[in-house]
């Protein structure tokens, strides 16, 4: 089911290239000098590249996603799995057989150090420290039942960004855009902004063998502040820019009249275009970054104005600006803080407390700008954590049996789906493998995981590998 | 890896099969309202005609009597003693179905009673499985899979008739010529001389030739200057550092980990050498082959140096290499995973075969019954490779004493000797007791002149301590206690099945298992089939890649897959010719393949298209002319570097910075660790954080084997073309350069072009090119009118660097 957009019609690309044979210094130098230039131009030629918009299976309503991603697995029974009984046996053994595989020895049940209130019409439990999120739970599709197959951060990662926790796999933000383009050709297609590099680091959005345009472009990295992130190579607009235009002329030149010699140099047309894409790049990704022109009430959602929540809101903010641009997947992370082996409580107030209320500003400004609707906004991390303790006061991995949140795009809303055992250690209910969950990803986008495929090496490969069902039960 | 359903055959049958008889409200209703629709949606996707998996069918009450690897499914009469019962219950916590939710109580009530009544199925078809033994002859393998092409035995093919017969320079030429003739197709002209000697000192060395090289080539007008230009290459060591990286590729190398813990792997880089000096030394292929998978297995001979011995040990690390799971907690999955990853690596990189989909189950479309893959992964579960099964498991190291160790290690004794006894004489001097605890004291409050002396000697002795001398430490394989694996049914070894002993692929050998008579791995035995001048695939594979290395495309166009798969040889007769001269004449001599190729008129043809060739072959599968090529991301780095005269041509060694296990992190960050001038193939590989400058030009993901990259062409491209520091450095570094030159600014033009370009400008170029230069030429000579003009030529440089042209092999 391997799609052939590579098969187009490179006589109209040249038919475009000859003539604008005046050269693209003029053109694209009159944008440059111009003060509002749209940052968003639509390439000439745009229909013929391989991230051009492509139709989806069938229709659907979501049409991108917005990964918040909690690098070190947050605690689902602290967060939004409540489990009264939990409470009410803190101290007790774990009465059921633990996994065959521990990531070690783990004591007695323990309570969640943090109250619980209800929310919303739905009357949705969620932690206290989430105030913010909690006032949506309205809007939200809790998966209480996720499960994952391995209980390393490195493997259960990969998993969750690649299907596969064994194998090199294209991610998901690679698929997906791979499956339906990018509606805007002057960005790349997937963006990863402040990504963290350990526990598989840029294979989490590598894609693999899919073709280099399907690759997650990192913006920064976990260690530099979301302010201060930048694409690679590309230099923000500066005086020398005009110089940079005038090489690009002679070097355009010089690559065009090769062409005429043989006007049937496919690859030496893509170059061309290659060169004036990043050009224009590198006016369009710096100018969508910029957030000085938004306004300080919408600074404010996001908790742009403190400090505390001040770095994951520039990354939420930045998101929703390259939705609005048109960017297929767009992944935020919330860097390696919540692996609480130890001092759960301590570790877990302060993380939520960074992330909770730009989660909540985001939701928010999707909602009122009406890009919630086709938005399929994903929330959760690479695994939960155990119900019983480690070390008195801290939880291990738990694969198992853990919670991940989505919302807008077509999910169904203000509910609860699937549960995990009284004591939230094991999926138990309506169970969703992390596989289960691409593929109901998927078909919100309007893919159909199982025709979604790419040939390599004499194969022909999925997201979802032979694995995942669509979970209807997910869906509005 | 497995495609263990089929996606279609539950509605196909459901389609088929629902017609039930209506009227009898009996036992054959049951089976139709009840039971028949359980199986169709909740068993079939995996145990029907298509897939089997575990070897069971459920789609015919036949199929269900004679069950599957764990034996009958279905005992009538008896539902509690029918392992379908047990699957549905969960009665063994690795026996449960289905997979997905468990069937509800009531369902399950159905199937014990249908089975309790006697199991009726009426009108059941009598479908069983149908293994890849073909039941007409008892034979394991059916005769289509015995006859497919790439296991039938080398043979040397004829020449092919050619009308043409006087373009022909050697035997590639009559097979090339002969498909072109049969389409109507003409050859494309020669090329001229200064396209082939750019494009022979890229293919060869990865370098570009200086303009002395090219007038040196130029101006040798005898009929052998191209063979002497294609023997100068091969003889020089940079063909080592080209040809290496390329195998490389096929070695997944890396300098860390990558996967869930990136740790790093200090010593790897000898394994990188090796190959290197095996290219460079031409060590014959089917070598080269053996002592990758079991050089530690052939031991030290009669006065051969232990350095010789090391190389074979080193050579192994190509085992060694792969990414692991090195934190997974399940030590037996752990281990077995490791051996996954050697035997898929060492089937796909030698022989082109993908067993690993044999791991959970016969293989869909290749003749490797799972039972084959089991007693193959027995070779590598019997050899080291991870010291330990632990979390985060170290990789497995040797550490020798080579030749002159003992004398350094003696003169370091003795160095040390002399300055513990001036320390022992001190305290003796002093009195000091002998008791140690009172000894610390005594010493910590020695005063002015003996605490000084005391501290002197100390420190000398430390620091001799510092300069031990290190054994030679080597990342490879061991030997460990040998076994034999079982078959594990769906690849998990919790349910274990039949037995194998090891030994190789009885689409080979024949189907009488042969086993190992050895009592170590297997390894050594291993090595030398694959290595054998009879195995019809390993001489196939290799002259394959060096074709697709050369060519852009390999004549198989999947390198890594020469199965069913795989697709099928464009020229099946040159193929077969050339892996049988590469073994019969050539004696496994890569250089003399290059050579050969490189003679041919095929390799000589120009790149240029012409419009009715396109029309009949646009993707040129019938090479009737050079294919232009991009180069890859190393050439591109190392062509920049030499053109700007910054290139550092040293050879061999390490340039990582971390030490051994090390925690690899941030690296893709930060490109201080790449700001050296060595060229590309030295740089350290970091599986997850790969030098940015390489992944922009698609240099392919280290943690798997790839020989067939991709050639991109993507906007990061061009921004890494515009803003990096490299392209910055060193269009500053030639625009300078071209400067020195006492020469018109015409004059200067056409030396950047032949250096960048090996050729001369048009006119149309001379004029943009003068064009686009300021009135710079003014008698005047202070700094900022030099700044000026650098500025200038440096500008006329990033613009020339930015072509398309600069980065393709014409």
């Amino acid at each position: 089911m391997n799609r052939h957009w590579h098969a187009q019609t490179a006589s109209s690309r040249r038919e475009w290239l000859q003539q604008s044979s005046a050269g693209f210094g003029s053109l694209a130098l009159a944008g440059l000098l111009s003060a509002d230039s749209p940052a968003t131009t639509a390439s000439v030629s745009g229909e013929e590249s391989p991230l051009s918009v492509k139709s989806p299976h069938f229709s659907a309503q979501a049409k991108r996603v917005i990964f918040m991603f909690m690098h070190g697995g947050p605690s689902q029974v602290d967060t939004f799995d409540y489990k009264p009984e939990l409470q009410k046996r803190h101290g007790q053994e774990f009465p059921y057989a633990k996994p065959r595989i521990v990531s070690s020895e783990t004591g007695k049940l323990m309570a969640s150090p943090f109250r619980f209130r209800q929310f919303g019409q739905a009357g949705i439990h969620v932690s206290e420290i989430f105030p913010h999120t909690g006032q949506l739970v309205d809007d939200l599709c809790i998966v209480n039942s996720i499960h994952g197959s391995n209980s390393r951060h490195g493997s259960a990662l990969l998993e969750l960004h690649t299907g596969s926790d064994t194998f090199i796999r294209p991610s998901m933000g690679s698929w997906i855009t791979y499956g339906l383009g990018s509606e805007n050709q002057d960005l790349p297609g997937f963006l990863t902004i402040c990504p963290t590099l350990g526990h598989s680091g840029s294979n989490a959005w590598s894609s693999a063998f899919l073709p280099a345009h399907y690759a997650g472009t990192p913006i920064g990295f976990s260690s530099i502040k979301a302010e201060e992130a930048k694409i690679g190579y590309i230099r923000p607009p500066h005086d020398s820019q005009l110089r940079q235009r005038r090489e690009l002329d002679l070097m355009q030149t010089l690559n065009r009249h090769r062409l005429e010699d043989s006007p049937e140099d496919d690859r030496l047309a893509s170059r061309i275009e290659s060169f004036e894409l990043a050009f224009r790049m590198q006016t369009s990704v710096p100018a969508l970054q910029d957030i000085s022109q938004e306004t300080d009430a919408t600074l404010s959602m996001y908790g742009i104005d403190q400090d505390v929540t001040k770095n994951f809101g520039i990354q939420c903010l930045m998101a929703r600006r390259f939705a609005e641009a048109g960017v297929r997947f767009i992944q935020v992370t919330h860097s390696y803080k919540w692996d609480a082996h130890g001092d759960l409580a301590n570790n877990h107030r302060r993380n939520a407390l960074e992330v909770d209320k730009p989660m909540a500003g985001l939701l928010r400004d999707l909602k009122q700008r009406g890009l919630l609707d086709d938005t399929l906004v994903l929330w959760g991390g690479e695994f939960g954590r155990t119900a019983t303790s480690q070390g008195g006061n801290g939880r291990d991995h738990n694969n198992v049996g853990y919670t991940m949140f989505l919302a807008g795009g077509g999910v169904k809303q203000g509910i609860r789906f699937g549960a995990t055992d009284e004591f939230g250690y094991f999926a138990a209910e309506d169970k969703v493998h992390l596989h289960d969950l691409h593929a109901t990803m998927l078909h919100l986008l309007g893919l159909d995981h199982e025709r979604l495929t790419y040939r390599f090496a004499g194969r022909d490969f999925r997201l979802t590998d032979v694995k995942g069902n669509v979970i209807h039960g997910m869906l509005a | 890896m497995s495609d263990r359903r089929c996606w279609f055959v539950c509605s196909v049958f459901l389609f088929l099969m629902a017609s039930p008889a209506m009227a009898q409200p009996t036992a054959e209703t049951f089976f139709e309202q009840h039971v028949r629709p359980l199986l169709s949606s909740r068993c079939w996707d995996c145990h029907a005609e298509d897939v089997a998996e575990s070897g069971l069918r459920m789609d015919s009450r036949q199929a269900l009597l004679v069950g599957g690897e764990r034996g009958p499914a279905l005992k009538p009469g008896d539902a509690q003693g029918s392992l379908l019962i047990l699957a549905v219950e969960h009665g063994e916590a690795d026996l449960q179905m289905p997979e997905g939710d468990k069937l509800s109580s009531e369902e399950i009530g159905m199937l014990k009673k249908w089975i309790d009544d006697g199991a009726i199925w009426p009108n059941s078809p009598d479908y069983v499985v149908a293994t890849s033994k073909d039941t007409a002859t008892g034979s394991l393998f059916t005769d289509e899979q015995k006859s497919f092409w790439a296991f039938q035995p080398l043979a040397l093919p004829p020449l092919p008739t050619v009308q043409n017969a006087q373009w022909a320079r050697n035997e590639i030429d009559y097979f090339v010529l002969a498909r072109l003739e049969a389409n109507r197709l003409s050859p494309a002209a020669p090329a001229d001389k200064r396209t082939l000697v750019r494009r022979a000192y890229f293919d060869l060395i990865g370098l570009p030739p200086s303009p002395q090289q090219i007038a040196e080539f130029l101006n040798d007008n005898s009929p052998d200057a191209w063979e002497t230009l294609i023997d100068n290459l091969l003889s020089s060591p940079a063909y080592g550092e080209r040809w290496g990286r390329h195998w490389l590729d096929v070695a997944r190398y890396a300098d860390s980990n990558g996967l869930d813990e990136n740790i790093a792997f200090e010593f790897i880089y000898k394994y990188r050498d090796w190959v290197i000096r095996a290219f460079n030394a031409d060590m014959p292929f089917n070598q080269f082959v053996v002592e990758q998978l079991a050089g530690d297995l052939i031991p030290q001979s009669e006065g051969e140096a232990i350095e010789a011995y090391v190389d074979r040990v080193i050579a192994t690390g190509f085992l060694s290499v792969g990414p692991k799971m090195v934190a997974d907690d399940d030590p037996i999955k752990k281990a077995l995973d490791v051996v996954d990853e050697q035997l898929n690596t060492t089937s796909q990189a030698f022989m082109g075969l993908t067993i690993g989909c044999a791991r959970c189950h016969d293989h869909k479309f290749d003749p490797i019954p799972q039972w084959d893959y089991y007693a193959m992964a027995g070779i590598f579960r019997s050899t080291k490779t991870l010291e330990h099964l632990g979390v985060v498991a170290p990789i497995a190291e040797h550490s020798f004493q080579l030749t002159g160790y003992q004398s350094q290690l003696a003169e370091w004794e003795a160095q040390r000797h002399l300055v513990q006894s001036e320390l022992d004489e001190f305290l003796s001097e002093m009195n000091v007791p002998e008791d140690e605890k009172k000894q610390s004291e005594f010493l910590q409050h020695l005063a002015g002149a003996a605490q000084e002396r005391y501290q002197a000697i100390k420190s000398r002795l430390e620091e001799v301590d510092a300069q031990k001398p290190p054994e030679f430490i080597v990342m490879a394989v061991k030997e460990q206690e040998p076994v034999d694996l079982p078959v594990m049914l769906r690849g998990n070894y919790l349910t274990p099945g039949e037995p194998t002993r090891r030994q190789f692929l009885r689409i080979f050998t024949g189907e009488q298992p042969t086993p190992l008579e050895t009592d170590q791995s297997g390894r050594l035995q291993l090595a030398r089939w694959i290595a054998d001048d009879t195995h019809p695939l390993t001489p196939r594979v290799i002259v394959n890649r060096i074709w697709r290395w050369r060519f852009g495309r390999g004549i198989v166009g999947t390198p890594d897959n020469f199965g069913l798969l795989g697709e099928r040889p464009t020229h099946p007769q040159l193929l077969n010719w050339l892996a049988h001269a590469f073994v019969h004449q050539d004696a496994w001599s890569m250089k003399a393949m290059h050579k050969r190729m490189m003679m041919s008129a095929t390799y000589q043809m120009q790149s240029a298209a012409n419009s009715q060739a396109m029309e009949v072959d646009p993707e040129n599968r019938l090479w009737w002319r050079f294919p232009q090529r991009r180069m890859e991301a190393e050439v591109i780095r190392d062509n920049t570097l030499a053109v700007s005269g910054q290139l550092d041509r040293t050879m061999y060694g390490s340039l990582m910075t971390q030490k051994d296990k090390q925690y690899i992190t941030g690296t893709a960050s930060s490109v201080s660790q790449y700001d050296n001038t060595r060229r590309s193939v030295y740089q350290p590989i970091y599986r997850s954080a790969v030098y940015d400058l390489l992944t922009a030009f698609d240099f392919p993901d280290p943690a798997t084997l790839n020989g067939d990259r991709k050639e991109s062409i993507v906007a990061p491209q061009a921004l890494l073309m515009m803003n990096s520091k490299l392209i910055d450095q060193a269009s500053q570094k030639l625009a300078r350069r071209i400067l020195t030159e006492e020469a018109s600014t015409a004059e200067r033009i056409d030396l950047l072009y032949e250096i960048l370009f090996a050729r001369i400008p048009h006119d149309f170029e001379q004029q943009q090119v003068e064009a686009f230069l300021p009135e710079f030429a003014s008698a005047d000579s202070t700094d900022a009118k030099v700044d000026q003009q650098v500025a200038a030529w440096q500008s006329v440089c990033r613009a020339l660097m930015s072509t398309h042209e600069f980065i393709c092999i014409d």
